[in-house]
């Protein structure tokens, strides 16, 4: 079950940290210049690796392990950043994601990632091998490990070096089997005694199982040797001549210089803060020095040093912080002692301060420290609850200032959770949502069957307190399923990047609304149709670079995602400055589909018959290129929009480019619907779809072309007999009824696509949450899904688009 | 040669003899993993010699028995390896 949480974090994690990484490179081969963002790259890559050993996936460990030497030999300047190394790097980044996904969902990876390493390994020989001189396996010092090290080792490293000793780090990975191959890698690091004194030996234990899940016939550990030598690089490097192979991962190099300021060793041990969170982690320690210093008692001093040190220890573990766990004092800690620490580590940390260190501040990881352990009974101070609350020792009137935010306060307010558990919290505050309508049908119970009015009464204002709180519980829940629209926007430069490339059309993304919130689902849902619309803005709207510059059209071209809140709706925008779309060429392509006659084609205005392009297997594009053009993509869109209660439609103008508008909502989860009767059944339906209701004499109802009508402010309606698409009692009587004088009243839902449905009655709005119908129901399409109601029944409700379109219950079926 | 278990009142007693290598761990793990004695004692006094598979069968030891009671080796080359790979002797 631990391995499970274990995977299961290391997962969510990765994915951001690739996300990340995927932004930086793109970011960097802008700005190839940017130190800052190469070494946040470094430092990403390098904390993935390490949590992909822990989680014991051992192959996301040596291909970004791979990935790594390539960003450190690009951070010693031994290599620069091109659009090829881009290439190397980003394709190797892609397949760490894959071999994660793979695991993420219990597959065998699909990528193989020994071809990747080699293809990493061929490009970096022969740039290091060329700068160096030497041989193809030295490499850049690992600084992080170099900075890891206990205090006292980096001071005999220093000292060993300005002895004239070459001093060698060598980390060694060996693949899983090299026992098989009768390999002891205990026998390489005698043979490495022998060329001179190994000043530090650290075994790499991250990958290894428990005892009980391991097979004890493969290597898990690695081993990390700091080697004081005289022999040069090429003998040491001899050493592995036998083991020397892609699987067997090794890393040489010579450690030139021990980093000793106190400022950046700080930084450099604090791995894994941001420039803000170090400054919010010095905060917290200036509190604990002030509540110490107020402490009135010697039992309150000691228990405030010995509970700061234990969040320290905890934090320092968290974090793999080693110099400050070595620095941390053992418990009980004497007063002055713990004083003396503290103030050290809050001068080392304005040092650090001061350095400024830029870049660190993008950084976005979530600390997480867990206090369990804490007893927070024995403490008379506040304590946060949760798995990631710290305790306050500073909690009182020496803590933190009210409203100013303190390290443990920002540790404190993200947390992640898993996306079950809220879709299942979200449909919870949905379903009591839905639950307290039953409550109504109880009162008037009450009332008409049973006469008890005042309890009625009472009940009634129950009801408006449980549906005040029920929708401040699902209001809150949305909240906390909003996701910014960033979540897909930032995924696209890449896309454009890849594509353009290969197209050869230069193109430049400009985003905005980034901010804009749309609940998590949505935007899941919103992710194929954004690349269906990017990948066609690209291949069919952007014209060639050439084609362009005869336009007097600028190079490069210009393709704009944007986002906005627009009432309760999100409209999000993918508009290029191409070619457009002719509404000619769309009438044409509709006329040769039979999806409008000639007649009909030269009727629709402009608009409409841009919108034809979401038709099903509609394309104007002659060619079928990989990218798109084969008809699919703008149906694909249409269709994904509409599941998600979305809806489409492109602006266009020949010659200066095309906007396709999606509009959103806000959430997915409860709807409003308007329940409507027909034939003694209750149906919903959605209510952003109608328009409006009106109540008509049927007299009022005409014939036309053997279409009924409506005439409403002098605009004719067509009508749908919803009672005859159900197959279930006609609502309009067109023998008798339709223009044939009868006085008999019946309901129009007009749509908001300007048709009219005809019902018996209409029962009024209500929330439900709509579920989707199951196994061979789905191809009934006229139905969008299914709802309990607070009686208990089932209300079936209906897809008015397809139920207008398709004409009835049994297509699909 | 080899290793041997001994119940001694609760206790299991784990003595590595010799030299304790590739050849024995897969069955020496399985047989720990199968005793029900969830406190340890790991008697390597009269252990000589040990290889990067049995070191890391060690290691795996050390993570899975909190409270893990070691009887350091009496051959003072052993305790040297082991101290170099990271093992506390005091």
């Amino acid at each position: 079950m631990i391995a499970i949480n274990l995977l299961a974090t290391f997962i969510q994690e990765a994915r951001e940290y690739l996300e990340n990484i995927n932004q930086g490179l793109l970011y960097l081969e802008e700005n190839p210049a940017d130190a800052n963002m190469l070494d946040e790259i470094f430092r990403v890559a390098h904390t993935l690796k390490g949590s992909a050993g822990i989680a014991g996936l051992t192959e996301v460990q040596k291909l970004t392990h791979a990935l790594e030497d390539v960003l450190g030999a690009l951070r010693d300047g031994r290599i620069t950043y091109d659009s090829e190394l881009a290439d190397v790097l980003l394709n190797g980044f892609d397949g760490v994601h894959e071999l994660v996904e793979a695991a993420a969902g219990g597959q065998a990876p699909t990528v193989d990632y020994r071809r990747l390493i080699t293809m990493i390994e061929e490009y970096l020989p022969s740039v290091s091998g060329a700068a160096s001189g030497v041989t193809h396996i030295l490499r850049d010092v690992d600084k992080d490990a170099l900075a890891a090290l206990p205090e006292n080792v980096r001071s005999n490293i220093s000292a060993v070096g300005g002895q004239g000793l070459n001093v060698y780090q060598i980390c060694f990975m060996p693949d899983a089997g090299i026992f098989y191959t009768g390999t002891d890698p205990l026998l390489l690091v005698d043979e490495l005694m022998e060329l001179g004194q190994i000043i530090y030996l650290q075994i790499d234990d991250a990958g290894l199982p428990p005892l009980c899940e391991m097979d004890a016939e493969l290597c898990y550990l690695g081993i990390n040797i700091y080697l004081a030598s005289t022999a040069e690089p090429a003998r040491v490097e001899e050493v592995f001549q036998f083991v020397e192979s892609p699987e067997n991962h090794l890393r040489v190099a010579i450690v030139s210089e021990v980093e000793q300021t106190p400022a950046v060793k700080i930084a450099n041990t604090l791995t894994g803060l941001s420039i803000k969170e170090r400054k919010m982690f010095k905060e917290f320690l200036e509190q604990q020095q002030t509540a110490l210093a107020a402490a009135e008692t010697e039992e309150d001093r000691e228990w405030r040093a010995q509970h700061i040190t234990k969040i320290l220890h905890r934090a320092a573990q968290n974090y793999q912080w080693q110099w400050l766990i070595e620095q941390l004092p053992g418990l009980p800690v004497e007063q002055q002692e713990f004083q003396a620490f503290l103030d050290r580590l809050v001068d080392l940390l304005s040092e650090s301060d001061e350095q400024d260190l830029p870049g660190q501040e993008t950084g976005q990881k979530t600390i997480n420290v867990d206090t369990t352990e804490i007893d927070s009974t024995a403490s008379p101070v506040s304590v946060n609850e949760g798995k990631n609350a710290l305790p306050v020792p500073g909690g009182g009137p020496a803590g933190g200032k009210d409203g100013e935010k303190s390290w443990e306060s920002g540790i404190n307010q993200p947390i992640k959770v898993e996306q079950e558990k809220l879709d299942r919290l979200m449909s919870l505050a949905g379903e009591l949502v839905v639950a307290k309508n039953a409550l109504p049908y109880l009162v008037k119970k009450l009332e008409i069957e049973h006469g008890l009015v005042e309890l009625a009464r009472e009940m009634k204002e129950t009801y408006s307190i449980l549906d005040r709180i029920a929708r401040d519980m699902q209001d809150t829940m949305l909240d906390v399923r909003l996701m910014p629209v960033s979540h897909i926007f930032r995924k696209m430069p890449r896309l454009v990047r890849d594509i353009s490339r290969s197209l050869g059309k230069p193109v430049r993304l400009v985003t905005s609304g980034e901010e804009t919130q749309l609940d998590k689902n949505i935007i899941q849902a919103l992710n194929e149709p954004m690349v269906h619309l990017v990948r066609n803005a690209l291949d069919h709207g952007v014209e060639p670079p050439e084609e362009r510059q005869d336009l007097g059209k600028p190079v490069p071209a210009t393709v704009t995602l944007r986002s906005y809140r627009e009432g309760d709706r999100v409209i999000v925008e993918v508009e290029d400055d191409g070619r457009g779309i002719a509404p000619d060429r769309v009438r044409a392509m509709a006329v040769k589909k039979n999806l409008l006659t000639p007649e009909e084609a030269v009727s629709v205005s402009d608009e409409e018959a841009l919108n034809f392009i979401f038709m099903p297997g509609f394309s104007t594009s002659e060619e079928v290129s990989d990218l798109s053009g084969r008809g699919v993509g703008m149906d694909v869109v249409a269709t994904s929009l509409r599941r998600i209660n979305g809806k489409v439609r492109v602006y266009s103008q020949p010659g200066s480019g095309t906007c396709i508008r999606m509009e959103l909502p806000l959430t997915m989860v409860t709807s409003k619907v308007l329940l409507v009767e027909v034939s003694g059944q209750p149906y919903g339906l959605p209510l952003d779809a109608v328009q409006e209701t009106v109540k008509l004499n049927m007299v009022q109802i005409k014939t036309m072309k053997g279409q009924p009508v409506a005439v409403l402010r002098n605009e004719l309606v067509p009508l749908f007999d919803t009672g005859s698409l159900l197959a279930r009692h006609k609502i309009i009587n067109t023998d008798a009824g339709a223009g044939s004088g009868s006085d008999e009243e019946i309901y129009i839902v007009v749509l908001n696509t300007g048709t009219g449905l005809a019902v018996h009655d209409l029962l009024g709005e209500q929330d439900i949450i709509l579920k989707p119908l199951e196994g061979e129901l789905t191809k009934i399409t006229i139905f969008a899904g299914a709802a309990i109601l607070g009686d208990g029944n089932v209300l079936l409700v209906l897809n008015p688009h397809e139920l207008t379109r398709t004409g009835g219950v049994m297509d699909g079926v | 040669m080899g290793y041997s278990f001994i119940n001694q009142e609760g206790y299991l007693v784990v003595q590595l003899q010799d030299l304790f290598n590739i050849t024995q761990v897969k069955e020496f793990t399985a047989d720990l993993c199968s005793r029900p004695e969830r406190h340890l004692v790991l008697d390597m006094s009269n252990l000589t010699g040990l290889d990067m598979a049995a070191l890391q069968v060690l290691w795996a030891i050390r993570q899975a028995y909190t409270g893990l009671e070691i009887i350091w080796p009496g051959d003072r080359q052993v305790v040297e390896r082991l101290e170099l790979l990271g093992f506390k002797t005091n």
